[in-house]
């Protein structure tokens, strides 16, 4: 239907029925002998005069602001963009990291930096995706069907899955940087080694952006989702997080950071080491056990349970005083299953551990055994709905 | 924008420049319809963003494939249908919802009467549209497109996707609803007076 609305065959004319001809319309149809008809007209009228609807308005230095970062995006992304409608993509989400961009253009002025978000940027986001997959820099897909795999970049940038090479050069002998792409889709989890030895935990719809070999005196890459890192200690290439939210500066160290695009939660949990988040407001060192957490564009540094925050990659979740609907979010996103709550019970408060090595349903039926809950599957959406 | 040279083309010659990879045009038509494209996407969310993210999206593609468009003459609706589209895709990948639960996508904006008028008009008139604000999102939406944008029958069967006969069962899904929340809300001398309104409602979207 209107998927092919850029096919172009709109061929209508101008929108504006005038007023009036509504009016004559009406009374043609109102052959009634009504002794109220003209109130009624008057309705009417008043009516169609008067309906009006909230709205907002974009203000206008944004207008300019707005295309100025369309056209720069535009020229930039022209050749590529030619492949991904050929491969039958939307694309859309590149949209979504226009505004990353100009972000950090205007903070810090400093556009060597953004490489890594440039890249990030013209990389298509392909998260509809069943498989893991790894999207080399030459648009070569490499599509993963087990789960848990190890993915292992050499020093060269030799690319080994479980342990065995797939005989693809990951990068050019080239002066550039060249980047590659890991997607995770939901239900899915890697583990990912870079090419200098840094580890990523990477958990369930995430997006990872990285170089195949990293830069002598820095190490970036991109995360849009959640990761659990332990960076490899390189005295003179700090390593930086870069998301749409939030950037995280480090030396050697092990984290979790989750900012997802869209998502109004984001947060960083430091585990051991010592790590410097910049966010919009400015700069803030975490110490061992301390979480950041970016809501609504309020930030909060607290002391943490740790293993809370980063069992999810031993396949546990840890939780307490949390909504029923925030652990079924998060499950959801783990199994890559739809699941739903009715509004009483995705409000209960639970404390508690799942093992999620297991599959969903058994670990519904844990959650059933202990809440006052059924579930139920109905098409391909899990329903929890309260005993009453 | 004071540029007079696309200020005085016909909106068929406009667009007709886009395609053939006219840049000034492209940025004169972006320049005009920024605003109105913002406030139209942002009656579907409230995630300003987002609707920010969509509305350069349709016009990246505008410029990419601008060889492969077709004619129009009238370009705000061309952008509005592609800018609807364009939110509920997004919308519906972060919601993980699937192709066909179109329904959920939401209609936000809330009417209300532009100034007051004498009693009691006004306040029949204000009963008629809480009553309208209560109802489903398609139905709202399609009341925004007939009164407020007052489209044709057939650019809102276009730009909601609907078959013809689909639009006039939502539109009778909206008067049914909208008499049977009226009829409960007034006494009953006030009766008639309601379903004429909404018989003559009948009579205009059904023409």
């Amino acid at each position: 239907m209107l998927k092919g609305c850029f096919h172009g065959d709109v061929e209508l004319s101008l929108a504006v029925h005038p007023r009036y001809a509504k009016n004559k319309k009406m009374k043609d149809d109102l052959s009634l002998n009504d002794p109220e008809r003209e109130e009624f007209d008057e309705l009417y009228r008043t009516l169609s005069r008067k309906l009006r609807v909230e709205h907002k308005e974009l203000p206008d230095p944004e207008v300019e602001e707005l295309w100025q970062q369309l056209i720069s995006t535009v020229r930039s992304r022209k050749k590529r963009l030619r492949i991904h409608l050929l491969m039958g993509s939307v694309a859309a989400s590149v949209a979504l990291l226009i505004g990353t961009l100009f972000y950090y253009h205007t903070r810090s002025g400093d556009i060597d930096r953004d490489d890594i978000l440039h890249a990030a940027m013209n990389l298509n986001r392909v998260d509809t995706l069943e498989q893991i997959s790894l999207i080399l820099n030459d648009e070569k897909e490499i599509a993963i069907a087990e789960n848990n795999v190890e993915i292992e970049y050499t020093e060269k940038g030799e690319v080994q899955v479980n342990s065995r090479p797939i005989g693809e050069k990951a990068a050019e002998e080239a002066e550039t940087l060249t980047y590659n792409q890991l997607v995770v889709p939901p239900g899915k989890r890697t583990l990912l080694t870079l090419s200098d030895g840094s580890r990523l935990w990477v958990n369930a719809g995430t997006r990872v952006v990285y170089p195949a070999i990293f830069h002598r005196d820095r190490r970036e890459i991109y995360v849009d989702g959640e990761v659990f890192l332990e960076v490899a200690r390189a005295e003179h290439a700090p390593f930086t997080v870069r998301t749409g939210a939030l950037d995280v500066m480090v030396k050697g160290t092990s984290f979790n950071i989750l900012a997802r695009e869209g998502e109004a939660t984001r947060s960083v949990v430091l585990v051991e080491g010592m790590v410097t988040v910049k966010t919009a407001h400015g700069s803030m060192t975490l110490a061992p056990s301390e979480m950041l957490e970016v809501k609504n564009g309020t930030e909060r540094i607290r002391k943490v349970d740790v293993n809370r925050y980063i069992l999810w990659k031993e396949g546990i979740y840890l939780f307490d005083n949390e909504p029923l609907h925030v652990i079924m979010e998060k499950l959801s996103r783990y199994y890559g299953k739809r699941i739903i709550c009715d509004e009483a019970s995705g409000g209960l408060i639970c404390d508690g551990k799942l093992d999620l090595k297991e599959d969903l349903e058994r670990v519904l039926n844990g959650i059933a055994k202990t809440a006052p809950v059924t579930w139920k599957q109905s098409d391909e959406t899990y329903q929890i709905a309260i005993i009453r | 924008m004071g540029n007079t040279k696309y200020d005085s083309c016909s909106e068929r010659d406009l667009w007709n420049l886009v395609r053939t990879g006219d840049e000034g045009a492209f940025s004169f038509i972006y320049r005009e319809q920024v605003k109105y494209l913002f406030t139209y996407g942002s009656h579907f969310t409230n995630d300003e963003e987002l609707v920010k993210d969509c509305i350069q999206e349709v016009f990246a593609r505008l410029f990419h494939r601008a060889d492969k468009l077709g004619e129009t003459t009238n370009i705000r609706f061309y952008l509005c249908l592609a800018l609807r589209n364009e939110i509920w895709m997004e919308y519906r990948r972060r919601k993980r919802l699937p192709l066909s639960a179109m329904d959920e996508l939401p209609f936000l904006a809330n009417f209300y009467l532009e100034s007051p008028e004498e009693e009691p008009l006004q306040q029949h008139l204000e009963k008629i549209v809480e009553t309208i604000n209560l109802l489903p999102h398609r139905q709202k939406e399609i009341i925004y497109y007939r009164y407020i944008e007052e489209l044709s029958y057939e650019q809102i069967c276009r730009i909601m996707g609907l078959k013809y006969q689909s639009a006039v069962n939502l539109v009778q899904r909206s008067l049914k609803k909208i008499r049977e929340i009226y009829t409960h809300t007034f006494s009953y001398s006030d009766l008639p007076l309601a379903l004429f309104f909404i018989l003559k409602m009948h009579l205009f979207v059904n023409k």
